[in-house]
């Protein structure tokens, strides 16, 4: 059984008139342990997908569907069940650490609440884990750090506090939300180092979410993309990138520089406002395997045949051209 | 020939830290030389904090050196006044970052991008409307956006007005702030691709700071690596790519995640060195390391590193800043 099963996940923005339906029939399952990465652009979805996991999506934002974690479905469990798991279970890092710490307590002190809320240890027995979960994320003198604000720290350092409170209860899934974007390129490789050698320690699922795929690619086990509130393709990591098949993964693929002085291909137009999509497919508009029947009728998300060593994993594809296209 | 040469240019702010003790001195920028020749693209990368934005403002005078000299066409910049000064003014034009905050949301397109073609008087009044709709159409714009406003558009159309308003006085130079990181995969390679176009059509020199490798790679002519102020390496893009020789370059290469094909195994634990806990990170530019400003991070130091400060030298026609060399 998967840890995490979503299906047939709807996400919405209330507004004046009808709803605004941002992520539409999202499935997907996240195994125990394993890297699961989602891919997208903004205002793809990726994002609110992570907080309706969590349970905190805004006020004008409701979801319907479900998604099943170790057994009990979260869209359904009351708000103190849900507490109970937030932060033990389940856990979160976001892509900016500055605005995800309370500025006016100390870091040690927001740590060791989660240990005193969720462990029911005392404030002493607190402080002493959190100098060991500290030292697990590599943060020097740890007796020292915990007593400083969080002004007073790198935005490395400041994500590795959010690690080090997002593993405190060793939960089982970790959502990292682009854990990575606001930081410096030797600081984000080691970050995401630190979280591959935490899961691999503590046999923690992680949901990698970005928008850069040479994380996906070095970082990541399987991968969906998502354009526009749906998943587009999912698959293996490497059938992923060496057999790309749908024209929006194959669009992003060819809008990275690869040799100098071969021109890039990128996709042509803009991400369209959840609003105002296209109808059938909606990446239509902007494909260059367009046909009139893709304008028509929305693709269904179907696995194709392909050459997979391992059963266990299929490849899936929203787009009714993919056996044609290489 | 050299359009851009900057000599030794070194800024430094003062910070206080509270009421009534010294201020502290913050090397932004700390001696550096690099010149820009006509039609190449010069790249500037480094970590945030480094001063290559400094170095940005500095280039198009927005702020004063402490000292050194940025030589345009031979002529000290910091010399400049009246008619010579808004005659640089014309030739040298930024793109910043964020596209979002450097369009003024009260005004429409229009208004934005004829505004300098009004300062610099560059057009007629009547034949104003004509030339606005020829900018726009050279970075792939409708003319029926010229009457939206900022918050009516994505990102990559701010992006392509910040550059039809940069082309507007025709200039020789180009800086370009960070002009990708704001946008999508998607997106950011049309940008990329206009620029290019751009370039060719209007021989442009563009002053490029990144943080993207892949980006610069791509991009650039020449690059220099930028640490705490200083240029540690300076060097044609494609040997620096090649064979990086300062061990900070070295870093930043292995840093980046990359997208290997082929059944290749992808694996973070792949040939990067690792640093340990007290490594990690960049120190204040307000307490820079004595001797090499790397050397506390740097997995290859030795004796000296800690106490003399490396020279620029010439290594096999590149230059950097190290012991090793």
């Amino acid at each position: 059984m998967p840890l995490l099963d979503i299906k047939a996940l709807h996400i919405f923005f209330r507004s004046m008139n009808s709803p605004i339906k941002v992520v539409s029939d999202l499935n997907f399952e996240i195994e125990e342990s394993e890297v699961f990465g989602l891919v997208g652009e903004s205002g793809c979805g990726k994002s609110l997908t992570a907080l309706s996991i969590m349970g905190i999506l805004p006020k004008n934002a409701y979801s319907e569907g479900v998604i099943t974690f170790k057994g009990s479905n979260l869209l359904k469990l009351d708000k103190e069940s849900m507490r109970r798991l937030r932060g033990n279970e389940l856990s979160m890092i976001f892509q900016e650490p500055m605005t995800s710490l309370n500025p006016v307590l100390t870091v040690g002190y927001q740590v060791a609440e989660v240990l005193t809320t969720h462990r029911g240890l005392s404030k002493k027995e607190a402080m002493d884990n959190t100098i060991e979960l500290f030292r697990a994320v590599k943060i020097s003198s740890p007796e020292i750090r915990i007593k400083e604000y969080p002004h007073q720290m790198s935005g490395g350092m400041r994500q590795r506090v959010m690690i080090a409170m997002a593993i405190a209860c060793k939960p089982s899934l970790l959502i990292a939300d682009e854990p990575t974007t606001a930081l410096d390129v030797t600081i984000q490789a080691q970050i995401l180092e630190l979280i591959q050698k935490l899961r691999e320690e503590m046999k923690m699922a992680v949901l990698l979410i970005t928008h850069d795929l040479g994380i996906i690619a070095e970082n990541a086990q399987r991968v969906a993309i998502m354009y526009a509130g749906r998943l587009m393709e999912l698959a293996d990591v490497h059938e992923l990138f060496n057999n790309p098949k749908h024209p929006y993964t194959i669009g992003l693929l060819e809008s990275l520089p690869k040799e100098k002085g071969i021109p890039l291909k990128p996709i042509p137009g803009f991400v369209p406002e959840p609003d105002k999509l296209p109808p059938g497919c909606k990446f239509s508009d902007r494909c260059r395997f367009a046909k009139p029947e893709c304008k028509q009728h929305e693709p269904e998300l179907r696995a194709i045949s392909s050459f997979i060593p391992r059963p266990s994993s299929f490849h899936f594809v929203r787009c009714i051209r993919a056996e044609e296209i290489t | 020939m050299t359009l851009l040469k900057v000599n030794s240019l070194k800024k430094y702010f003062s910070v206080q830290k509270g009421f009534m003790t010294n201020p502290l001195t913050l090397k932004a920028v700390d001696g550096i030389d690099f010149s820009l020749d006509d039609d190449k693209i010069f790249a500037l990368v480094g970590e945030s904090g480094c001063g290559k934005s400094t170095v940005a403002r500095l280039i198009l005078r927005l702020i004063h050196p402490t000292s050194g000299e940025i030589l345009f066409r031979g002529q000290n910049i910091f010399d400049l006044n009246g008619d010579s000064l808004k005659a640089f003014r014309k030739s040298v034009q930024i793109i910043f970052q964020d596209p979002f905050a450097s369009l003024n949301p009260r005004r429409n397109i229009y208004d934005t991008i004829s505004e300098p073609l009004k300062i610099h008087r560059i057009i007629e009044k009547q034949n104003m409307k004509n030339k606005v709709v020829e900018l726009l159409s050279e970075v792939g714009l409708g003319p029926d956006i010229m009457n939206r406003y900022p918050h009516e558009l994505s990102g990559g159309q701010r992006q392509r007005i910040c550059i039809a308003r940069a082309l507007a006085v025709s200039p020789k130079v180009i800086v370009a702030d960070e002009p990708l990181s704001a946008l999508d995969v998607s997106i950011q390679a049309q940008i990329l691709n206009l620029l290019q176009e751009l370039k060719k059509e209007y021989k442009l020199s563009f002053l490029f700071i990144s943080h993207d490798l892949k980006v610069v790679h791509y991009f650039s002519d020449d690059i220099g690596v930028m640490y705490l102020g200083k240029i540690v390496e300076y060097a044609k893009t494609d040997d620096l790519f090649v064979k990086p020789l300062h061990p900070y370059t070295e870093l930043l290469l292995s840093s980046a995640p990359k997208i290997r094909l082929g059944n290749e195994k992808t694996s973070l634990h792949a040939k990067r060195y690792t640093l340990s806990a007290d490594k990690l990170e960049v120190p204040s530019p307000i307490n820079i390391p004595p001797g090499c400003p790397f050397h506390p991070r740097c997995p290859k130091k030795f004796e000296p590193c800690d106490k003399v400060v490396p020279e620029l030298k010439e290594t096999n026609g590149r230059l950097v800043t190290c012991h090793l060399y």
